[in-house]
């Protein structure tokens, strides 16, 4: 009785253990198999639309509604963006949109150049915080 | 005795199908992964050659820089497409990028230096395009067809890539590369990337914001 009980225990233990590994090297495969380079993709995007939105002169000569609009107005159908800017004169501004709680987001910062002038051009340094996900 | 290497032989086949079962469960799921993990190669291969082709298309002018420039000076002096000067030229350019190297608008002064800031980066030359766009300059041809864009940017993939209006209605402003389409040149495999930048005109003298549908695929 004792030697029949070890080995089942010796078994249960054993193919607990192999279980164990199993399970563990199929989450590892399933984690490696997500891809990274579609949220490069994305967030490669994100920063074109940032830098075109710069150039288009939104960070210093309008309002956040405005910015809000044109991001609407750009972006493809099911994206959504949230940016928030910090110039070297202290100046802090938020996009509307709020960050989901669910969502994989991806975000960057990119550095730009704003023009505060209304008639020659008073330029200031600062930088662009953008987080983009999808519906 | 009998009864022992019955019991014995019983464990032996029982001890033998597992081991089976778990050595045939093994060799699938290896073939599996196996084939999972080589897509996933080529698809990252062929999703960093995307990004990179399409990051040189648009903040790099290309090599040399004026391209664009020499191709259409040799043209407007009478040179045919195919001949000897044009085909020279063709071969100096190693690099095609799109990048405006003349900034002509939004030219920023750097507050530190002082100097200009001549940023071409997502700014892009309209002149350039029009060497890739069938009949921009030579009704019914195309200056850099789409051998000499793969050779440049996608080596041994194909490439198609359209320029639309960044805002709704979405206007197609130009078009160039290979289309895949079924029957001609069908994809194996193909990765979309959606790029923006701007677009000078300098005829009309209108800044355009644009978006670029980039397709590349074999």
């Amino acid at each position: 009785m004792k030697k029949a009980f070890i080995l089942s225990l010796d078994a249960t233990i054993g193919l607990l253990v192999a279980l164990i590994l199993i399970a563990a090297s199929l989450n590892y495969m399933n984690k490696a198999q997500k891809e990274p380079l579609p949220d490069v993709q994305m967030e490669r995007m994100a920063s074109d639309i940032v830098a075109v939105l710069n150039y288009e002169g939104l960070f210093s000569t309008t309002g956040i509604n405005q910015i809000d609009q044109r991001l609407d107005a750009i972006l493809p159908p099911n994206y959504y963006m949230r940016l928030e800017g910090t110039d070297s004169l202290g100046g802090v501004w938020n996009t509307n949109n709020p960050l989901p709680q669910n969502k994989m987001i991806t975000s960057g910062t990119r550095i730009v150049i704003i023009d505060y002038g209304i008639v020659g051009p008073v330029l200031h340094p600062g930088y662009v915080r953008y987080w983009i996900w999808q519906e | 005795m009998t009864k022992k290497s019955q019991i014995a032989s019983t464990d032996l086949v029982v001890s033998f199908v597992i081991v089976i079962i778990s050595l045939t469960l093994i060799f699938l799921l290896w073939g599996q992964y196996y084939q999972r993990l080589n897509q996933n190669l080529e698809y990252n291969e062929m999703m960093i050659k995307a990004l990179q082709a399409s990051e040189i298309l648009l903040k790099d002018s290309g090599k040399p820089e004026d391209w664009d420039g020499k191709l259409q000076s040799a043209l407007a002096s009478g040179e045919p497409l195919d001949g000897p000067v044009v085909e020279d030229i063709k071969k100096e350019i190693t690099v095609i990028g799109l990048a405006n190297q003349n900034i002509s608008f939004q030219n920023l002064s750097n507050p530190l230096t002082g100097t200009a800031v001549l940023d071409k980066d997502r700014k892009l030359s309209k002149s350039k395009l029009d060497c890739l766009v069938t009949g921009a300059i030579i009704p019914g041809a195309t200056i850099i067809d789409h051998t000499k864009l793969k050779q440049s940017i996608v080596s041994n993939y194909n490439v198609y890539v359209t320029i639309v209006n960044a805002t709704q209605p979405y206007t197609q402003i130009a078009s160039f590369g290979q289309q895949p389409l079924p029957g001609l040149g069908e994809p194996k495999r193909s990765v979309n990337l959606v790029r923006y930048g701007m677009y000078y005109d300098p005829t009309t003298k209108e800044t355009t914001t644009i978006r670029i549908n980039f397709v590349m695929w074999k």
